[in-house]
């Protein structure tokens, strides 16, 4: 047993977990480990006081008089910086209870330099970090010398990061620190996904097989799905979850605070506006919260969570993580969750005492999506969990590191080489490939040229070292993987902040027009270099700014529990259907009469003429990104039959391709038409694949360096070196077409972009379907809401609201 | 295609650049020459070209059209000089009878010296008949009687095709009493004005100038 822990658990009037004693146990034995624990059960003290026991036993008693002067002991990395410095609250919480000399120290982009410089002549004894700061440090000089005595490295959240080019910088950090000390000790902390032993076996490397510790506590989760009064037969997307606001006042009052999670920023300013128009009494005690906005504005909100001054937060993914707020006891989540580990860790943020209930309540915002609500129960049930598929080959954060290490101490290529190919990232590179990137740094790349300026990376000594300061200056502010939207900051005349809107949005809006955002609504003075000017506005409307590559696709095992729940609508008994299928029946059964409803071995393609075209609508239910690709290979496949142009729109359900004259389906056969043969060239042909690489390359331009966004708040300096990456890609394209930074764009494409191992299991499964054909004169209530989505699009600038109404009314007198 | 502003007739041509005919002129705007070696100088690994097709672009123009004077709208030279330069001297060395002229732009920061030696003019502004003025961007305050043919912007048009293609091609743009070149180089990029009423965009695809308007 751990004497600390034993003592500080015993203060604190707690008896610990199971899980908690098994991951001392196992650190006492020097063990590495991953701990997949939810959070709120005390997984922060399951592995800290290993750390803690670690430094009393084996550091603390051979430390000598003259050598008092403290060495970091223990890095805890987390992905976010609220996370860390919950930990460094609790954390410091702890030495102050047991009054030990153990120091604490907390190092994220907002810590001040004064105190960085303190942190590096000082070191505490535990610093908690993220991803991003850990590299710069390694872009430090001295960095070899002051992790020379780390014992321990923590990586929190890993599930969040491994699925995550910040993942791979992980790695890379990883594989020097163990090369400075090969006995390190390394623990993981993961919420429970799919693939948890490859988690492990990735934090931890393959020569350290180290222990999984589970905590198996019994958490029960309550589904509920939110059902509209009446059913629209004809639904469409976003167009019903509005009107359920009413229903989700009473959960409001009835809870003490409550969560409302929407998929989209966007969706989130709506809903607040929305909340506090049908319920004035709630201003004051609502609050909004998104990624999108100041980290002030966000502190404040997470502080007031804590204290349970508030009643409801409307927030999106930057709610998901970590934190824990006890106060919440009701969660909502808005639309599709669009996985089931999302699901669960939103669910898991209300009821955190152990054996609780977590109530969840799934707000569906269109009839078809009610179906979701059942899936989700399924798949909870069935713990279907997904993977989080971990980057290979990532070469853009290879070339950043490799910077890095030359920007402090400089590198010799052998021995980074051998460090690097340990890694799961790039244990497949050779080589050769290695040796491309330090050619990128070192010459510019393969330049035939004899007198070149290129200049970035030399050699001196036999070592890869950068010497100029403003390049060495460049890299360190560009470190990191995430790459941002050039944003523009939204500020109040006295210079208040409060967030950032995409520069695209501004640029549509004139001075004097009013949009919302952070739930108020603002009129816009004027637009000052990346600065957008406010005032308050009374003005009721306003537009909304939504920000790009919000959207997410439903994942495979969502997909998959909502094939499932679709046999459900054939079950003879009614007793034997969910609610949210019993619901629904009346749509189905009007999908029945006016077309076909598809058992679960069939494929129902409708091919409707219509006075907007030729509509071919598919339903592999296999989720939008999936049917993206899907929907450009039909296409090609059709449009070899006959030379045509089809406009597309997808969704998580179906695909739509629309044409203004006759489509090839009769001359075509259909099992052709969904074969599985020539899939990957039919790929290749039929989608624009170096449209999306281009688009792919932006982060891999940013990341590799490639992209200098300019210093911060000097916007002038760097003018000479501008360039947006879609420049570098063409001229890649052009005169460099092996360059390695690009095929990791197309790479990317295909694996991230085009789902390319779902498509091809998608399409092997159709293949083997019976595929059933219904030619119409009408639309159906499959096909309504791809209907919707194309004619949005095409007529985004008219009242299609009205529109779409006048439609709906004429199909329902069918 | 030709267009014909104030009795001036203008060439359009697919090159990104026009030919004032009854003046002989030829005029390019923002080359940016130098650009990717700039940056590659600057550490960051644009991939390193050798020869420079927008100078054999620029000479084979010289060869069709004959003028009588090139003026180049400014941003001719991307940043600071590099070797870039020597093929530029190489080329404009090939045509002593011709006079070449630079508007200065804002990316021009090499000294005149430079220029002087060279035998290019350096002017703030070009004025033909007419008020047709010529140079690098917008003045602060406008003539209000005036016709300004300028560069600065590297105006682009964006076609949308269906299922979500789209294109982006850069033009002329015409609007009120502003005329914009293209960018001439190759590596710079596009800004996408907004449609206005009266705004004309002038469209390369190909080898052709395309016309559309609102």
């Amino acid at each position: 047993m751990n004497e600390l822990a034993e003592h500080w658990f015993k203060l604190q009037n707690w008896q610990p977990y199971a899980f908690q004693k098994d991951s001392w146990d196992q650190m006492a034995k020097g063990k590495s480990g991953l701990l997949n624990a939810p959070t709120g059960f005390g997984k922060t003290m399951a592995i800290w006081f290993g750390v803690l026991e670690h430094y009393y036993l084996k550091v603390e008693p051979k430390l000598t008089d003259n050598r008092k002067a403290k060495k970091l002991h223990c890095l805890w990395i987390t992905p976010l910086r609220a996370l860390s410095r919950e930990i460094h609250q609790a954390t410091n919480a702890v030495s102050d209870d047991l009054g030990i000399d153990y120091t604490i120290g907390l190092r994220t982009g907002d810590t001040l330099a004064t105190e960085r410089k303190k942190q590096k002549t000082k070191p505490p004894n535990a610093l908690i970090t993220t991803p991003e700061s850990v590299h710069i440090m390694l872009a430090t000089k001295g960095y070899s010398e002051y992790f020379a005595e780390l014992s321990v490295i923590v990586v929190d959240e890993w599930h969040e990061l491994m699925g995550s080019k910040r993942g791979v910088l992980i790695e890379l950090a990883l594989s020097r620190l163990k090369a400075l000390n090969p006995k390190l000790i390394i623990w993981g902390i993961s919420a429970t996904i799919g693939n948890l032993k490859q988690a492990k076996a990735i934090l931890l490397g393959t020569m350290n097989a180290g222990v999984l510790v589970r905590a198996e506590l019994d958490k029960k989760i309550d589904i509920h799905t939110i059902l509209p009064d009446s059913l629209e037969k004809f639904p469409w997307a976003g167009h019903m979850g509005l009107t359920l606001a009413e229903k989700v006042l009473p959960l409001i009052q009835q809870g003490s605070s409550t969560l409302l999670f929407t998929n989209t920023r966007a969706q989130a300013e709506i809903w607040y506006q929305r909340l506090l128009d049908i319920a004035p009494d709630l201003a004051g005690v609502m609050a909004l919260h998104h990624g999108s906005l100041s980290q002030d504005l966000r502190n404040w909100v997470e502080n007031a969570l804590h204290e349970g001054i508030l009643k409801i937060v409307v927030c999106t993914s930057s709610l998901d993580l970590g934190v824990d707020f006890r106060p919440v006891d009701t969660v909502i989540q808005v639309g599709s969750p669009k996985g089931i580990a999302r699901f669960l860790q939103r669910a898991g943020r209300s009821g955190h005492q152990p054996g609780a209930l977590s109530t969840i309540y799934f707000l569906p915002t269109h009839s078809l999506e009610i179906m979701e609500g059942a899936s989700l129960k399924y798949a909870v049930a069935k713990g279907m969990v997904e993977d989080r598929i971990p980057f290979i080959r990532s070469f853009d954060v290879l070339i950043q590191y490799l910077t890095t290490l030359a920007v402090s101490e400089g590198f010799d290529a052998d021995v980074i080489f051998k460090e690097v190919i340990k890694t799961h990232c790039f244990e497949s590179i050779n080589r050769q490939e290695f040796d491309d990137c330090l050619l990128l740094i070192y010459k510019g790349g393969k330049t035939l040229d004899a007198y070149d300026e290129f200049h970035k990376v030399k050699i001196i000594d036999g070592l890869y070292k950068v010497t100029d300061k403003k390049i060495a200056l460049r890299h360190v502010m560009s470190i990191g993987t995430i790459v941002n939207d050039a944003m523009m900051q939204v500020k109040f005349l006295n210079g208040k902040y409060l967030g950032s809107i995409e520069e695209w949005f501004i640029s549509r809006l004139k001075p004097g027009d009013t949009f919302w955002f952070s739930g108020r609504s603002l009129e816009l003075i004027m637009v000052k270099y990346m600065q957008v000017i406010v005032r308050s506005s009374n003005k009721k409307r306003g537009r909304i700014p939504s920000w790009m590559g919000g959207r997410l696709p439903i994942s495979a095992n969502l997909g998959a529990a909502i094939r499932h729940t679709f046999k459900e609508i054939h079950y003879k008994s009614v007793e034997s259907k969910t609610p949210e299928v019993k619901f629904l029946m009346p749509l189905f059964k009007e999908q029945s009469r006016l077309s076909y409803l598809p058992k679960e071995n069939e494929l129902l393609i409708e091919y409707v003429h219509t006075k907007y075209g030729y509509h071919l609508f598919v339903y592999p239910f296999e989720g939008k990104l999936v049917h993206e690709g899907m929907a450009a290979v039909l296409a090609y496949r059709l449009s070899k039959i006959k030379k045509s142009t089809f406009s597309i729109a997808t969704n998580e359900y179906g695909i739509e391709l629309l044409s203004d004259e006759k489509i090839a389906v009769a001359e075509m056969s259909l099992e052709d038409l969904f074969s599985t043969k020539e899939l990957y060239r039919d790929i290749q042909e039929g989608i624009n694949t170096m449209e999306m690489a281009r688009r792919q390359f932006r982060e891999i331009a940013g990341i590799s360096g490639l992209v200098f966004k300019g210093y911060p708040g000097k916007q002038i300096k760097t003018k000479h070196l501008q360039a947006n990456s879609g420049l570098f890609f063409s001229v890649f394209e052009d005169y460099d077409r092996d360059n390695l930074l690009l095929r990791q764009a197309y790479d990317e494409v295909f694996i991230f972009q085009l789902e390319i191992v779902r498509m091809n299991a998608a399409f092997q499964r159709i293949e083997a379907h019976k595929k059933v054909l219904q030619t119409l004169q009408h639309l159906t209530p499959f096909s309504f809401p791809l209907f919707t989505e194309s004619f949005r699009e095409k007529y985004s600038n008219e009242d299609w609201l009205s529109r779409i109404e006048k439609i709906k009314q004429q199909l329902e007198e069918l | 295609m030709t267009i014909s502003i104030r009795g001036t007739e203008i060439q359009l041509l697919s090159q990104k650049a026009i030919y004032l005919v009854q003046y002989k002129i030829l005029v390019i705007a923002d080359m940016h020459l130098g650009k990717l070696l700039h940056f590659r100088k600057k550490g960051i690994f644009a991939p390193s070209i050798s020869i420079n097709e927008d100078l054999e672009t620029m000479q084979s123009l010289i060869e069709e059209y004959k003028p009588d004077e090139v003026v180049f709208l400014g941003d001719l030279f991307h940043s600071e000089l590099n070797s870039d330069s020597d093929y530029f001297l190489k080329k404009i060395a090939l045509f002593p009878h011709i006079r070449f002229t630079l508007t200065k732009g804002n990316h021009d920061i090499i000294p005149e010296e430079f220029f002087n030696n060279a035998q290019i003019d350096i002017i703030q502004e070009r004025i033909l008949e007419d008020k047709i003025t010529l140079r690098h961007q917008l003045p602060v305050n406008l003539e209000p009687d005036s016709f300004y043919i300028i560069g600065h912007v590297h105006p682009g048009y964006v076609v949308q095709r269906k299922a979500r293609q789209t294109f982006r091609l850069p033009c002329f743009y015409q609007s009120g009493n502003v005329f914009i070149l293209p960018a001439f180089g190759r590596f710079t990029g596009l800004f996408i004005p907004e449609f206005s009423e009266e705004g004309i965009n002038y469209v390369i695809i190909n080898n052709e100038v395309i016309h559309i308007a609102k």
